[in-house]
């Protein structure tokens, strides 16, 4: 992959090129890292709402009449909960190992008995292989194509979405609706999920609804500070409130539990693909966590700076960066169970020199309207 | 203000006033480096060769390494640039300056591009090759 062609463009990539986005290529997609600045993004997002291109995320919908045990042994969330309480469910698909294949939301329409997964961009095919590997009769799956996404995120987002669509806002946080519209004759998926800390939506669907979308709620959402958001003010927004992100603090070298996650493992669902290891990973007792660290010292820790701890190695960064609301180097890091303790004094070595950190209890930001 | 800016490859301009050059990065890099968020203070006294590290900063997105454009020896820093790092992407080429340098050989500043020749250079492609 060597030139942009060989880049795949997300179905908003002109809309987003016409307000000036720079482009990046990320696992293989063309997408914006930024338009004006990360910060300026990123404190839009905080302060008014951000719009952000989510459409290289992967689009899977599930069906027939055995879809919903077939999801069920394979996710560590509760997908109860899907039909009960009309909420998305989050959770790991693991390997028996323990180790994750990625981070996924499921939304179920009971009647219909069909589910509509979204999985990370960078796992997607591996995430449909895995789920064609383990499929039983009764069950088709379609990875969706020529399909969309974006976010609005912040506190001004749920006013911008009701101005444009009716329902989705007054919705309780990780409910869903497939809504009518967008397109002549066309349905989209609203959720009232994200990736920021803030209040707001995903929407997903056909290419054509959700450029109508992102264009209804751009000029619905202007006099409010709504502004289209790179990928940089995503990462930089996510970090502050410690989601994970696969690739960085998800592996399939490392479990739910060790990525500090176990609320995302619904011990009382039943079995599922993965269990067992963790179980045992629980009984035996964890080696290594992952915990949060903010700088006391000057410097940006990156992915890859290491952790010392009394002069002692014993942990790696897996993200890193600078945080826009606090101003200052924020971290995530496995590392020692026994440093885990708000308030350890650890060191981080950035360019060669070991900058002073303490060990904290995420969210970093702790002001997001969530 | 901005007399004539010579720049260097690596994205660095000079203003050169007697023997003393005033060292920035040129409105590309800066807008390549996005927003800046820490400089470090070049070491007063510090004798650096024509492509040397003069001194880093990190922005959101990462480190990037400075380098003398010319010989010298490194005078003065900007250290307005400790409390608000950002005026490097503000002002690049006024409030935002660096570091200054005595020259140690002015003939190094005609090897440098012109304006001109820069703009070109950032047209060419070649160009992203020197981030």
């Amino acid at each position: 992959m060597t030139t942009a062609t060989a880049l795949r463009r997300s179905p908003l990539h002109d809309v987003q090129a016409l307000s000036g986005a720079k482009f990046i290529d990320f696992y293989g997609w063309e997408l914006p890292v930024q338009y004006t600045s990360i910060i300026d993004e990123h404190q839009s997002t905080r302060q008014a709402a951000g719009l952000f291109d989510i459409s290289h995320m992967g689009q899977i919908m599930i069906e027939g009449p055995e879809a919903f045990d077939f999801i069920q042994i394979l996710i560590t969330g509760d997908l109860q909960r899907t039909f009960d309480k009309g909420l998305g469910v989050y959770g790991h698909l693991l390997l028996p190992t323990g180790g994750i294949i990625d981070d996924i939301f499921v939304y179920g329409l009971k009647e219909a008995k069909r589910f509509f997964m979204v999985v990370n961009g960078s796992t997607r095919e591996k995430d449909v292989a895995w789920l064609r590997k383990n499929v039983s009769s009764g069950v088709t799956i379609t990875d969706l194509e020529n399909r969309a996404g974006f976010a609005i995120q912040g506190p001004k987002a749920l006013e911008i979405i009701k101005a444009t669509l009716a329902g989705i806002a007054e919705l309780p946080r990780f409910a869903f609706q497939q809504i009518q519209g967008g397109a002549p004759n066309d349905t989209f998926w609203g959720c009232r999920t994200g990736y920021t800390g803030e209040e707001g939506a995903e929407f997903f669907g056909s290419a054509r609804t959700i450029i109508t979308l992102w264009k209804q709620l751009m000029e619905n959402g202007a006099a409010s500070g709504l502004k289209p958001c790179g990928l940089g003010a995503r990462d930089t927004l996510r970090l502050e409130v410690g989601y994970p992100l696969y690739g960085h603090e998800l592996t399939e070298n490392r479990t739910s539990l060790e990525a500090n996650m176990e609320w995302a493992v619904k011990w009382n669902k039943g079995d599922f693909v993965g269990r067992g290891a963790l179980e045992k990973q629980k009984r035996e007792g964890l080696k290594e966590i992952l915990l949060a660290y903010e700088l006391t010292g000057r410097g940006v820790p990156r992915q890859g700076a290491r952790l010392y701890k009394d002069g002692k190695p014993g942990g790696e960064t897996t993200s890193g960066t600078f945080s826009p609301s606090l101003q200052k180097g924020i971290g995530l890091a496995y590392a020692p169970v026994s440093w885990n303790n708000a308030g350890s004094i650890l060191e981080v070595e950035i360019h060669g020199k070991r900058v002073p950190a303490k060990v904290v209890r995420p969210p970093f930001y702790k002001k997001g309207t969530l | 203000m901005s007399t004539a800016r010579h720049y260097a490859k690596s994205h660095e301009w000079i203003r050169v006033d007697g023997k003393t050059g005033t060292v920035g990065i040129s409105d590309h890099a800066q807008k390549e480096v996005t927003d800046v968020v820490y400089v470090e203070m070049a070491k007063i006294g510090k004798v650096v060769k024509a492509g040397d590290e003069a001194t880093t900063l990190e922005s959101v997105k990462a480190a990037f390494s400075i380098y003398a454009p010319v010989s010298g020896t490194i005078t003065k820093t900007n250290n307005a640039l400790e409390s608000d790092p950002g005026l490097i992407n503000k002002s690049p080429f006024d409030e935002g300056w660096i570091f200054a340098l005595e020259i140690s050989n002015p003939a190094e500043v005609n090897q440098l591009m012109t304006e001109e020749q820069y703009l070109e250079f950032l047209k060419s492609g070649e160009a992203a090759a020197h981030h």
